[in-house]
């Protein structure tokens, strides 16, 4: 027995250091939603150090816990809202966790915007001018909202948009919202021709360049200008700007030249330079 | 005797107490203070340096993950023994990659030293072993390995190699397990360090000590009578030592195969297809001197100039008949391809494989022995004493210091190489682009360099950025790499038509590769790469210019070789093992094993040297290395550049092609008129066009024609490579003769001026925003632009005789300015596709409502019907483009009818831009009267153009209509950015109805940076 004693010490020591699995907390005020921002949550257990924290589906929200006598009382830590939905409610001690399905919500009334997608956001008056609008509202938290003059959450439209050239702004406060109407193809190219006897050189403007609804080109179109003396054909190419492309080209005495101006398939009339 | 007597006594004989071990620390100490300072400032210039370092790199990043993705889309590490590299990754941990390669140099320069220490005291005494010591360090082999070549594994290699020779030796005459143990370990060093010489160093060092220590066997008396018996003594020694043997020879196998048994693996199943890269060490050195300056003449001066005395000593006694073998042997193989017999020796698929010069650098080391045993008899031994009997002592010093004198001054020579003949471009500072590869995700595609040099393995040291090429040829499997001579992408042009072929196969077919950016450090390429549709994006602070393309995708994922996790873990712990136990082994040996003189089986060797090798060894060193440093002088300052005309205007054009243009200049008559400053203003208004700008001379032939005896009219015909192709261009030039030197008269030079004063022109320039929402994470949705609008006007699929191409016309029916790519897939029976890109023949920006004609190059008529063609799918991807998409130049142009099919274009081109145009160029295209393209062609023109001037030229062009098909029995289908289009409606070109078929766009290249703003 002697011998054995230091045995059944030791042997006793070890059992009672063991860790004891700690048991499933109690809800004590279980609810089917839960309101973050007005948390209280009244849980029965055993121990100290207990930690929670709420898992949604797109970030983990803190939570601040209460230890008294019974068990433990748990809030939010920040009083800010949350996506809204299913989530887990998670209390852990060690190595233990305890997971309670819960779905999180709102109490507080939340800022709202609007979402005004366009597609598409470039509209060219050669193909279509229409437009698929798609809107929707969300809340700061990301949480959609009821419409107010739809039923549901989402609403979609075709819109034809008008077709003057230019940047508008699907939301008027939001930059990222713009859509564009191009400019489409011209129509036709008036070309004209004045002789500058100064600089012994014809001045040739292609323009104004519109399509069929009036729109200027755009800037930086390329306008190939062809020209012929009846022996060699030569060919200027210069950027449109404000409606307009022009050149100069030498005269060449006496001799007659033709010259031509083309934007992709469009062509002009053929002018003849008569110095 | 009192203590005070006692030390009186002696005498102060510093350098008779261990004459051999004084000098080893002389020599220690000398590799410290000569190259442990020269090498960090010497390393930026090596070849091989910065591969090692990359290497070293690799394995300070990676140590157990042996694929390195980062050159040629990715190969094994296991290709190339590890110890070397991982021993430089691993004092790499304390101190910066460059540092830790000179302190790991400078470590391995130490071991050589006491390497050859010791392998000397093989031959002769300690005292020669000491001077044999000293020679290392002053050895030009051993300096042009480490201060030119940078090759380290090299060095390693042969340092442990001949500290195992010692011990070899050993075990074969007393047959101890100690020395075979030791022996083992140090090979086991070599194996890990350099394959190359663990092979070949069997053959060349091991037998000849194998022999030796047989030979030393042999009973003294009674002495064999002849050679045969000789032969037949050895054969029954080898018969008695059989275990010793066998035991020796399976260990060492086990040892070759076991410890670098990935690189084996590898070895055998990825074997090396790569084509032969020419080396200047397989030349004729007969007629490519150069080459046989820098790999024979320069690291074998010395022994060419104590070759009497090496020949005579090691042919005296048997017991060198081995070494006498080995050293013939390595000379003649050193000597490249100036005999047929390396070739026959090696086999045509060795000789092209190996680079040839570390035969010759194997000879410097077989030789050091017998130079210092004539050196040091020659300074302390009887050869001084016969010189002081027959001339006097102050002739012996003044020969020693002339000597001495004159080779310091070849070393020294040896170490600014590079400054003589420059081997690399200057040292580039890498910062500037490693932040540029480090933001924007620049690193999702792959890169180039191209003028860089070795300098592009320390690019690829200090960044995770992957790029095509690589400085390792062994490891390639590109195809486009493997079926071409071809060194790396990044000095193609030194690499002839082969090399300019093979970078062109890359920067058309960038999208196979994702290769997006290019940094250029060489002009050369720039029409190059413009022609081919990159654009300058940005000028680095460090002066390279990033290229980019646009339409590029992000590396694919790279399924990398697979290696087991055994194999790995042996490759990066075995190897450093190997040389950890090596260390602690030889301390062992050291405290517990070594004999105080257990080089006592050694033989003696005789002093005696004839008078003739006395004489001719005394006085070859000075004669060799005072030669050539004077040849130097007289190259560099004293050539007589004008003694005639042909040499005058060879001389010139020499100077031109460097850009000496000062040089250049004083070949002209003097004359106040024509000063320099006349000479580069005329140079810079007729220069700038593609040649001499962007060519490199690729020969001259000098025609001349005296006149007189002081005037001379001569003819040059030179041909220039330029990055798109060889030109030839034919000068006439008129010399005279004034204080007997040859001078050119400057040509008559008329310049075309301009009215104007001042010129101006609108450019309508675009900038892209970028992303417009700051903030780190992607692009939101809201803020991608959209993909341009583009429509094909015409696709036809041309076949003429063995040729064939998709020919066609793209337009951009957008409002912005538009880079386009396109690529044709053929859709071969047998599930077969193909891809091919565009080359030249297209413009890749376009303008606002621009068209360009385009031609794709396919494969030959054979193969393709060979393969069966069932479809073609013709691609066109769109992205907004802010460069590139003008072409400047007004072409005028008129058509006439050649001979055969051909036509004669007159071209008559007017500049109306602000900026020079410095390749004017013409995209034509072959049109028939229903206005279908059948060819596309880019022509362009030698000299620049000037801002609102015109220059002329005439271009042959074939036409090929009545012989070529327009095929249409399969279908073609057209995508835009992956969606199938329509082709619009075919329309007529009257512009090129009126000049027989012909119609031309400007396509021009101008190296005035327009649109970096």
């Amino acid at each position: 027995m002697k011998k054995g004693l230091p045995h059944i010490i030791l042997l006793t020591l070890l059992v009672s250091c063991r860790e004891v699995t700690p048991e499933k907390p109690v809800w004590l005020n279980p609810a089917p939603e839960l309101a973050v921002t007005d948390l209280q949550l009244q849980f029965r257990c055993s121990g100290k150090n207990w930690k929670a924290v709420l898992l949604n589906f797109t970030q983990p929200v803190p939570l601040s816990v209460r230890h008294n006598d019974t068990g433990i009382t748990i809030s939010a830590v920040h009083k800010k809202g949350v996506t809204e939905g299913p989530a887990q409610l998670c209390l852990s001690t060690g190595d233990h966790y305890f997971f309670y399905p819960v779905h999180l919500r709102n109490s507080k009334p939340v800022l709202v915007s609007k979402k005004d997608y366009r597609s598409p956001k470039t509209v060219n008056p050669d193909s279509s001018l229409y437009q698929q609008k798609i809107i929707h509202d969300i809340d700061e938290y990301r949480n959609l909202a009821p419409l107010k003059n739809y039923p549901g959450y989402f609403a979609e439209e075709e819109i034809l948009l008008p077709p003057q050239a230019g940047t508008s702004r699907a939301i008027k406060a939001e930059p990222l919202s713009s859509f564009y109407v191009q400019p489409g193809s011209c129509t036709a190219i008036p070309i004209s021709a004045v002789y500058i006897a100064a600089t012994k050189s014809f001045s040739i403007t292609a323009g104004p360049l519109q399509d069929k609804y009036g729109n200027t080109a755009a800037n930086g179109t390329r306008v190939a200008f062809s020209f012929t003396d009846g022996q060699t054909s030569s060919r200027m190419e210069a950027a449109v700007w404000n409606g307009y492309s022009t050149i100069s080209i030498p005269s060449t005495g006496n001799t007659r030249c033709s010259i031509k101006a083309m934007i992709n398939q469009t062509v002009s009339k053929t002018l003849n330079l008569i110095p | 005797m009192t203590d005070r007597t006692y030390m009186n006594k002696h005498s102060n004989g510093i350098w008779n107490d261990y004459p051999g071990k004084n000098l080893l620390l002389l020599a220690m100490s000398l590799v410290f203070l000569t190259h442990g300072v020269i090498l960090y400032f010497t390393l930026p210039g090596t070849y091989d340096a910065f591969v090692h370092i990359f290497f070293a790199d690799h394995y300070s990043r990676f140590w157990f993950e042996p694929w390195e993705y980062r050159w040629y889309t990715g190969f094994l590490s296991t290709s190339y023994p590890p110890l070397v590299h991982q021993a430089i990754a691993l004092i790499s941990k304390v101190f910066p990659l460059k540092i830790a390669f000179c302190i790991y140099a400078i470590s391995i320069l130490q071991v050589l030293v006491i390497g050859v220490y010791r392998f000397t005291k093989i031959f002769f005494d300690k005292s020669t072993a000491g001077v044999a010591a000293v020679l290392t360090v002053i050895l030009s082999s051993i300096a042009e390995t480490l201060h030119v070549y940078g090759q380290m594994p090299t060095l390693t290699g042969l340092a442990f190699l001949l500290n195992a020779l010692p011990f070899l030796y050993q075990y074969l005459v007393k047959n101890k397990t100690i020395y075979l143990v030791m022996t083992l370990v140090f090979l086991a060093v070599v194996i890990c360090s350099h394959h190359v010489t663990a092979i070949f160093g069997m053959i060349f060092f091991i037998a000849p000590v194998v022999f030796m220590a047989l030979t030393d066997g042999l009973p003294r008396a009674p002495a064999p009578k002849n050679i045969v018996q000789f032969g037949l003594l050895l054969i029954k020694r080898v018969f008695k030592k059989y275990r010793q043997f066998f035991l020796l020879g399976i260990l060492v196998l086990i040892l070759a195969i076991g410890l670098i048994f990935p690189y084996w693996y590898w070895s055998k199943t990825d074997p090396i297809t790569q084509v032969s890269i020419p080396h200047g060490s397989r030349d004729n050195f007969f007629r490519k001197p150069s080459s046989g300056l820098i790999f024979y003449i320069i690291p074998l001066t010395l022994i060419f100039a104590l070759l009497p005395a090496i020949t005579y000593a090691i042919t005296r006694q048997k017991r060198f008949i081995g070494w006498a073998v080995s050293f013939a042997l390595c000379l003649l193989l050193g000597s490249g391809g100036t005999t047929p017999l390396p070739k026959m020796m090696l086999g045509a698929n060795a000789f092209n494989i190996l680079t040839l010069d570390r035969f010759g650098f194997w000879a410097s080391i077989i030789a050091i022995p017998f130079m210092a045993k004539f050196i040091h008899s020659f300074l302390s031994g009887p050869v001084k004493r016969f010189w002081h009997d027959n001339f006097g002592a102050s002739s012996h010093f003044i020969l020693s210091a002339l000597t001495g004198f004159s080779y310091l001054l070849f070393i020294v020579f040896i170490f600014h190489l590079g400054s003589f003949r420059p081997l690399q471009p200057k040292e580039i500072e890498i910062q500037p682009i490693t932040n540029f590869l480090n933001r924007d995700d620049h690193m999702r595609w792959r890169f180039l360099t191209l003028g860089f040099g070795d300098q592009m393995a320390w690019l690829s040291a200090n960044s995770l950025a992957a790029s095509v090429d690589g400085n390792y040829h062994s490891a390639r499997r590109l195809p486009e790499l493997t079926t071409r001579p071809v060194e790396r992408l990044e000095n193609a042009k030194f690499s002839g038509d082969e090399g300019l072929a093979s970078l062109n196969n890359f920067l058309s077919g960038a999208e196979k590769y994702s290769l997006k950016y290019v940094f250029s450090n060489d002009r050369y390429y720039d029409p190059l790469l413009y022609y081919n549709g990159w654009n300058r994006t940005i000028l680095l602070e460090n002066g390279i210019m990033v290229w980019e393309k646009g339409n590029i995708s992000t590396i694919k994922p790279v399924e990398p070789k697979k290696l087991s996790p055994l194999l790995k873990k042996a490759w990066g712990i075995i190897p450093v093992s190997s040389l950890c136990l090596a260390v602690i082994l030889t301390l062992f040996y050291l405290m517990r094993y070594k004999q105080k003189d257990y080089f006592e089986t050694v033989p003696q060797t005789s002093h005696y040297y004839p008078k003739a090798v006395v004489y001719s060894s005394a006085l070859l060193p000075l004669l060799l290395s005072s030669g050539f440093i004077l040849k130097q002088v007289y190259e560099l300052l004293l050539v007589k550049e004008q003694k005639n005309p042909e040499t005058a205007v060879l001389n010139y054009y020499n100077h031109l092609d460097f850009q000496r243009f000062e040089r250049a200049h004083q070949f002209f008559k003097p004359d106040p008129v024509y000063t320099l400053d006349q000479y580069l203003l005329e140079k810079s208004v007729s220069d700038g066009g593609l040649l001499p700008s962007y060519a490199k001379l690729d020969s001259i032939a000098v025609n001349p024609i005296p006149k007189s005896t002081d005037t001379a009219w001569v003819e040059v015909y030179t041909r220039w490579r330029t990055s798109l192709g060889q030109m030839e261009k034919t000068d006439s030039l008129q010399l005279v003769q004034q204080d007997h030197r040859w001078y050119i008269l400057p040509p008559s030079f008329t310049p075309e001026i301009p009215d104007e004063q001042m010129r101006s022109y609108s450019y309508v320039l675009f900038k892209k925003q970028g992303k417009r929402v700051i903030s780190s994470f992607p692009t939101v949705k809201d803020d991608r632009v959209k993909k341009p609008f583009a429509a094909f006007g015409q696709v036809n699929f041309i076949r003429h005789e063995q040729e064939n191409f998709i020919t066609g016309e793209i337009l951009n029916a957008d409002d912005v300015p538009v880079n386009i790519a396109i690529r044709v897939v053929v859709h071969y029976r047998k599930g077969i596709d193909q891809t091919y890109y565009p080359g030249t023949a297209m413009q890749y920006n376009l303008s606002p409502k621009a068209s360009s004609f385009f031609q794709v190059q396919l494969d030959s008529t054979q193969r393709m019907d060979h393969l069966q063609i069932k479809s073609v799918d013709v691609y066109a991807e769109t992205d907004v483009s802010e460069r590139g998409y003008i072409h400047g130049g007004t072409p005028g142009y008129s058509v006439q009818t050649g001979k055969d099919n051909g036509v004669l274009i007159d071209v008559k081109m007017y500049n109306e831009l602000t900026t020079e145009i410095n390749i004017p160029g013409i995209l034509v295209a072959e049109k028939d009267p229903a206005g279908q393209i059948w060819q596309t062609q880019l022509l362009i023109h030698n000299t620049a153009l000037r801002s609102g001037l015109n220059i002329s030229f005439q271009k042959k062009f074939k036409k090929i209509q009545d012989k070529a098909q327009m095929l249409r029995t399969f279908p073609i289908t057209t995508f835009i950015n992956g969606q199938t289009r329509q082709i619009l409606p075919l329309q007529q070109d009257q512009t090129a109805l009126a000049n027989k078929g012909i119609a031309i766009l400007p396509h021009c290249f101008m190296s005035q940076e327009i649109y970096l703003q």
